[in-house]
């Protein structure tokens, strides 16, 4: 028995000396990342005035340069490409916890999943284990239940995930590059997409909506009431027709003191394929002409 | 409390220090504390079935005793049928009256009427059904005058709710564990060895294995539709891994966990996935749930000694039950009819007993026949499992249609090679291990301690990577 026992506590301090070396990976995982802009706001180095959240159409079709050209004032792009309503509300959590509050910040909304249970988005968690080693970042994890508390302050080997043991150089890959102000505009055209195929108005019932996500905006809203952020929803183009419904809904969820922005139906340049990249996203041609239309509304505000 | 959480590696060396340390005089302590841990752990998923639990016991103990010290025919058959009844009734209630309520709204519905039927908002007691065919064995044991009953209700209430088993099986024999319950137990280094070795391939299974092929194939089954005919076969196959992996893995973890108490529980997973026909999986796939149906229900049924056309009849009878028994949905029993399709060939042509020797025993490899009855046993059951993950049978007939379209031969988009990876891993390790109690049982007892410990150690790296939060076990659910 006393072997047993003495084996086990043996065995045990040996896995416990093993796992520290796993530490190392930590380390090393944020410096082969090749989208630092996490990194840049969890070391309080995104002291912007305006700042846009998003999922891809927000990191494709809204141009932070040419919104910092056109107001004056400097402006950065958070969008992640693949992200949910969740994740914006940590960006902007994570945002006002470590750097000065912008004075505007721009909230692409995804016409039509932003609040329904959708594959597509997500919260990006493949965004937060290559940065374990940032407490916060493993504070969002154990938050979401993603690892265990006690074991995670325990062993390295629990604060991590298979994509820390990738410890090659990223590289940016055509469809993914990030520029120098975060936006992530296209200049070409997707390859097989079907321009031509009829599409009809999906239906939009609002009984579907998941409470978890509409909160998210709630509490985006609420970061910007405490931090004096102004906050603009954006409704960014697509080439379908959308249902007015969904519309109703944002506005009738953040109220009618937020701010709200829909590219201008009545420009045709949305109903042309040159100016997008697919049926969701526009080309950098016609991200140009919607960051335009968003910057001179954003003019006629005040923040 | 999971047996992959902390609360349980909490628990459970506490339950074994104070077990060999301070229990360990006598007997009577010894089952105490074993009674009073299990309670606890039954306790800590819901306090208010613990209840249910306890009077399930008492009524097997007291009409167990009951029937063995009557001599009258009339008395015994009255409390036979009393805790036959009773337990029954409860599983009924509580895990099919919804469904049939439904179904039976639904029938009606198809002639113009409309029926809103009185449902229950009561959740399922964790483990209602293992605990309640623990009972129901026994008591059926001693109607038959196969043992004696329990004089020490201590003793009864251990082989009833001892914590391993309590959830989720195996579904013990008063034969089996009653006796070992009934003698001190004293602890024997090498078994308390075996016990964490099988635990720790358990854990693997689980949370390597399970979990991650669960991530996968809940996304693809969740939106079938948007998948193509690759992704689909991808998803049937995560799936296939994932029960496996779940159910057997929990099944080590409790074996591994009882070892350590000094108590043998029956075999519950024999390398199902290496049979060479369906027959010979289903000796090998939920031994003890299998042993059960064929004790309990196939031979008094009749068994295979009435002609072929009884033997058919006896084997639909007891894989619909059997499908029924996971779950009150359409699918279980469409699942179990499909298994008894496919077992239909060896029972007609009685061929059903070819394949009782471990494939290739001996060799590294099997022959070329039994590799291909092999990979042809696995695609039915991967087929069958469809029908068992499906949310409805429509569904999974919309998954099937899809599946076996054009884009079967497509390029799939979902390409977890990691999981690939450790799934290969996991059947090499398997397929090295199966002429033994489990996979890991005698792998590596000749390599040097350095490499053994290494792999056990890459192991436990590999479980410490995969895990998050614990996540349930499948069949808690049943």
């Amino acid at each position: 028995m006393k072997n047993f026992i003495k084996g086990i506590l043996f065995f045990g301090l040996l896995f416990f000396i093993f796992d520290k070396l796993f530490l190392l990976f930590i380390v090393i995982s944020p410096g082969k990342e090749i989208d630092k802009r996490l990194e840049l706001v969890l070391n309080g180095k995104m002291n912007k005035e305006i700042v846009v959240l998003g999922s891809s159409r927000g990191a494709r079709n809204i141009i932070a340069s040419e919104l910092e050209k056109e107001t004056h004032y400097s402006a950065y792009n958070l969008s992640y490409p693949g992200s949910d309503i969740e994740f914006h509300e940590f960006i902007a959590r994570t945002l006002v916890k470590y750097n000065k509050p912008p004075k505007l910040l721009v909230l692409s909304i995804d016409y039509p999943m932003a609040f329904l249970s959708d594959s597509i988005l997500n919260f990006r968690l493949d965004r937060l284990y290559p940065l374990v080693i940032y407490k916060h970042v493993n504070d969002e994890l154990l938050a979401r239940d993603k690892k265990n508390k006690v074991m995670s302050y325990l062993f390295a080997l629990h604060r991590m995930n298979k994509s820390n043991f990738d410890i090659r150089q990223k590289k940016f890959t055509a469809l993914d590059t990030i520029f120098q102000d975060g936006s992530m505009p296209i200049s070409f055209q997707k390859i097989g997409e079907n321009w031509d195929k009829t599409t009809v108005v999906q239906k939009y019932t609002t009984s579907k909506e998941i409470k978890i996500k509409r909160d998210s905006l709630k509490k985006i809203i609420a970061i910007c009431q405490q931090n004096k952020i102004k906050l603009v929803l954006v409704l960014p183009p697509l080439f379908d027709a959308m249902n007015e419904k969904f519309k109703e809904s944002v506005i009738q969820l953040a109220g009618n003191n937020i701010a709200f922005f829909e590219y201008d139906h009545q420009n045709q340049i949305y109903k042309d394929k040159n100016y997008f990249y697919d049926r969701t996203h526009l080309n950098n041609k016609g991200a140009i002409i919607f960051t335009g239309e968003l910057a001179n509304y954003l003019k006629t505000i005040k923040f | 409390m999971l047996f992959n959480s902390i609360n349980f590696a909490i628990f459970l060396p506490i339950v074994f220090i104070l077990y060999w340390f301070f229990a360990n005089k006598n007997l009577k302590l010894q089952n105490l504390l074993i009674l009073v841990s299990s309670y606890f752990f039954y306790a800590c998923w819901d306090w208010k079935f613990m209840f249910l639990l306890i009077f399930s016991t008492l009524l097997d103990y007291f009409t167990g005793l009951k029937m063995y010290e009557s001599e009258n025919v009339y008395k015994r058959k009255f409390w036979f049928w009393l805790s036959i009844i009773v337990n029954l009734g409860l599983l009924g209630i509580f895990k099919y009256y919804n469904f049939f309520a439904k179904s039976f709204a639904e029938m009606i519905a198809n002639f113009g009427l409309q029926v809103n039927p009185w449902t229950l908002k009561v959740i399922l007691p964790i483990g209602i059904s293992f605990y309640t065919f623990h009972g129901l064995s026994y008591v059926i044991d001693i109607y038959k005058k196969r043992i004696p009953a329990e004089k020490s209700f201590i003793e009864y209430s251990v082989f009833v709710s001892f914590f391993p088993l309590l959830v989720a099986g195996p579904i013990e024999r008063a034969t089996h564990l009653l006796p070992q319950i009934k003698v001190k137990r004293n602890f024997h280094y090498s078994k308390a060895i075996d016990g964490l070795r099988q635990i720790l391939w358990g854990l693997f299974k689980k949370i390597v294995i399970a979990d991650q092929c669960a991530i996968y194939a809940n996304q693809i089954f969740n939106d079938f539709g948007h998948q193509s005919g690759s992704n689909l076969f991808l998803g049937a196959l995560f799936f296939t891994f994932q029960i496996y992996g779940d159910f057997s893995g929990y099944s080590d973890i409790a074996l591994g966990t009882a070892r350590l108490f000094g108590i043998e529980l029956l075999k519950n997973f024999a390398f199902p996935y290496f049979s060479r026909d369906i027959a010979e999986f289903w000796r090998r796939w939920h031994i003890s749930l299998s042993t059960w149906f064929r004790d309990y229900l196939y031979i008094p049924l009749g068994g295979s000694k009435g002609g072929v056309w009884l033997k058919i009849r006896n084997t639909f009878i007891i894989f619909l039950v059997s499908g029924f028994w996971h779950g009150a949905n359409w699918t279980f029993i469409a699942w179990g009819f499909l298994n008894a399709l496919f077992i239909m060939p060896s029972i007609i042509f009685n061929t059903n007993r070819n394949n009782l020797e471990i494939v290739a025993r001996g060799k590294y490899l099997p022959s070329l026949k039994d590799f291909l009855s092999i990979v042809v046993t696995f695609s039915l059951t991967v087929f069958a499992w469809i029908f068992f993950r499906s949310s409805s049978i429509e569904n999974a007939f919309l998954y099937l249609k899809k599946m076996f379209s054009e884009t079967l031969f497509s390029i799939p988009t979902v390409k977890p090679f990691i999981v690939f990876f450790f799934i290969i891993f996991f059947m090499t390790i398997e397929w090295l291990g199966r002429e033994e109690e489990f996979a890991l049982n005698k792998l590596g007892l000749n390599w040097s301690k350095i490499v053994r410990r290494g792999f056990y150690m890459l192991l436990i790296t590999a479980i410490f990577l995969f895990s998050s939060k614990e996540q349930q076990f499948i069949y808690f659910q049943f």
